[in-house]
């Protein structure tokens, strides 16, 4: 499987946040801060986890995701991943459930 | 004390037999029924006495507008109670919007402080809880076992098959959800309700197993007859799920499930062949209660009044109706006194019947005394099986609805009656007036509504 671009990257986490939380009348784009910009509070970023969870496969912890302040944080973070394992994104951290 | 007269003014239902208040009422009606033998995957885990179940297919919440962040939140005991609150408001066109997202403003006929939310539920998210448990104990000791029985070496190939085959047997979800915590608690069901309607009055559960949702009406009855608040969010909601049918095998050794091996006929309530409840996999029923005048002033639908709640306390057993009835009869007798009404006046009885030996037994019985002239009485656990804490809160709506609308639905598979009372044979017409709907649960905790037609 090829590495995405980053704008398909892109495209994946707004899906997985809108579904995560409600950013209606919000301007959402890569500088967007999750928290200060959306208004996220720790519901919603848990709900975010397991959304790129679902979505790219293997496991975001708690400390990945707090490194993470803008839309384009969590773009990077995936972006870097596939990067470094030529491989969707988290799926080597798959167990075997 | 001030007391007010209290009206139902909308109600919500999700079912197995309807999604919807028409829906459900219509298949009420018509005798449907789901009735299915219990998955075969789970007799793997014991020799299950009882042979059929109600499954409960869910609604598909995305449609209703609900997000990954809200199924990963929330219990389907929660998300059905939502949706049924929503249906319920509708119906009784109330202003009072869901709220998404971190939002304060609302326009609502009601002050939020005078808006509480009261709900019943026997297990909470009982169902969330198995799920994670079982991801906790079992994943990471599966993927070591998985990877032992990988290194046996081709000479053990049918041990290593048969231990694999073993493994399969080991069922978890894929992840440890971090909501597991207010997925679990039983008060989510309310909170979530009061959270999204930004009711701010008192937001209650009543956890008094199968009468939970009786009980759950009849607090958010008299908080409004007290004039403490105008409006209520009330009803019940269970949704009882587990892959390996644990949650079944609870009941199932507790000797309270049917044992028949007939599925046309094995929830028999009230009939002399009866053997056990059917196991519901689930269900939620809500109504909206408001003040009578503050109904009126804003022109909402009256469907029926309540004028009275009662409930009493059997103080003998975890698990069996006391068997003399002497506290359910007690409570009936309450309940008229307090309606101001004698027995003679009620017209219909949406009675407990749960089709095990000993309730309809001690049921039928109190019934027979307390009312002896032979009002109508039904089952609604003869459609749906026993739905635990939502029960009281869906026969609720079904009070309700004979009442609008005049008519009974029948009390099915009642082939050689317990005794001779006027149960409903057929759905029919019939003119009533007051009718009475009421819970025995496990603990002992017996709980009834006195419902009244408008007038």
């Amino acid at each position: 499987m090829s590495i995405e671009s980053r704008e398909a990257i892109f495209n994946k986490v707004k899906e997985v946040i809108e579904q995560a939380m409600f950013v209606e009348n919000k301007v959402f784009d890569l500088t967007s801060r999750i928290i200060d910009d959306l208004g996220a509070e720790s519901m919603d970023i848990a709900c975010i986890m397991m959304g790129l969870e679902d979505e790219f496969g293997g496991e975001v912890t708690q400390e990945e995701m707090a490194t993470m302040v803008t839309v384009g944080d969590v773009v990077d973070y995936i972006y870097h991943r596939m990067d470094s394992t030529n491989q969707p994104a988290l799926a080597v951290a798959e167990g075997i459930a | 004390m001030t007391t007010r007269r209290v009206v139902v003014t909308g109600m919500g239902v999700v079912s197995a037999i309807g999604h919807s208040v028409p829906s459900f009422w219509e298949h009420c009606l018509k005798g449907s029924t789901r009735v299915e033998p219990i998955p075969d995957a789970w007799r793997q885990y014991w020799s299950p006495r009882s042979h059929f179940w109600s499954p409960f297919a869910l609604p598909d919440y995305k449609s209703h507008g609900f997000r990954n962040g809200d199924l990963a939140q929330y219990d389907p005991a929660t998300l059905n109670a939502l949706l049924a609150t929503a249906e319920a408001i509708a119906n009784a066109r109330l202003d009072l919007p869901m709220l998404l997202g971190h939002n304060d403003a609302v326009t609502s006929h009601y002050s939020p402080h005078r808006a509480g939310v009261f709900m019943g539920t026997g297990i909470g998210g009982v169902s969330s809880f198995t799920e994670n448990l079982a991801n906790h104990t079992l994943s990471q000791c599966k993927s070591r076992l998985n990877a032992l029985v990988l290194q046996l070496d081709d000479g053990r190939s049918e041990l290593r098959a048969a231990l694999l085959q073993e493994l399969q047997g080991l069922v978890h979800g894929k992840r440890f959800n971090p909501f597991v915590v207010p997925r679990t608690m039983p008060n989510s069901i309310a909170a979530s309700i009061g959270i999204r309607y930004h009711c701010k009055g008192p937001v209650e559960t009543a956890s008094v197993a199968c009468a939970s949702g009786t009980c759950a009406i009849g607090n958010a009855y008299r908080a409004i007859r007290e004039g403490r608040i105008e409006m209520a969010i009330a009803g019940g909601s269970e949704y009882l799920d587990e892959p390996t049918g644990a949650l079944f095998r609870g009941f199932d050794e507790a000797n309270t499930l049917t044992t028949s091996t007939d599925a046309d006929c094995c929830n028999q309530p009230f009939d002399q062949q009866r053997s056990g409840f059917l196991f519901s996999q689930g269900a939620t029923g809500v109504l909206i209660l408001e003040d009578y005048l503050s109904a009126v002033q804003r022109g909402a639908p009256l469907l029926a009044e309540i004028t009275a709640y009662s409930e009493s306390f059997d103080a003998h057993s975890l698990m069996a109706v006391r068997p003399d009835g002497v506290e359910l009869a007690r409570m009936l007798v309450k309940l008229l006194e307090d309606g101001g009404i004698q027995a003679e006046d009620i017209d219909y009885i949406n009675a407990h019947g749960t089709g095990t030996p000993v309730n309809d037994e001690v049921e039928s019985r109190v019934l027979e005394y307390v009312f002896s002239h032979r009002p109508w009485i039904n089952s609604t656990k003869s459609l749906l099986g026993h739905s635990i804490g939502a029960s009281g809160a869906v026969e609720a709506v079904v009070t309700v609805m004979a009442i609008a609308q005049q008519q009974l639905h029948a009390s099915l598979n009642l082939q050689s009656p317990v005794r001779a009372l006027n149960f409903v044979r057929d759905s029919i017409a019939a003119e009533i007036r007051l009718a009475v709907s009421q819970s025995a649960a496990f603990g002992g905790y017996n709980a009834s509504l006195l419902f009244k037609r408008i007038e």
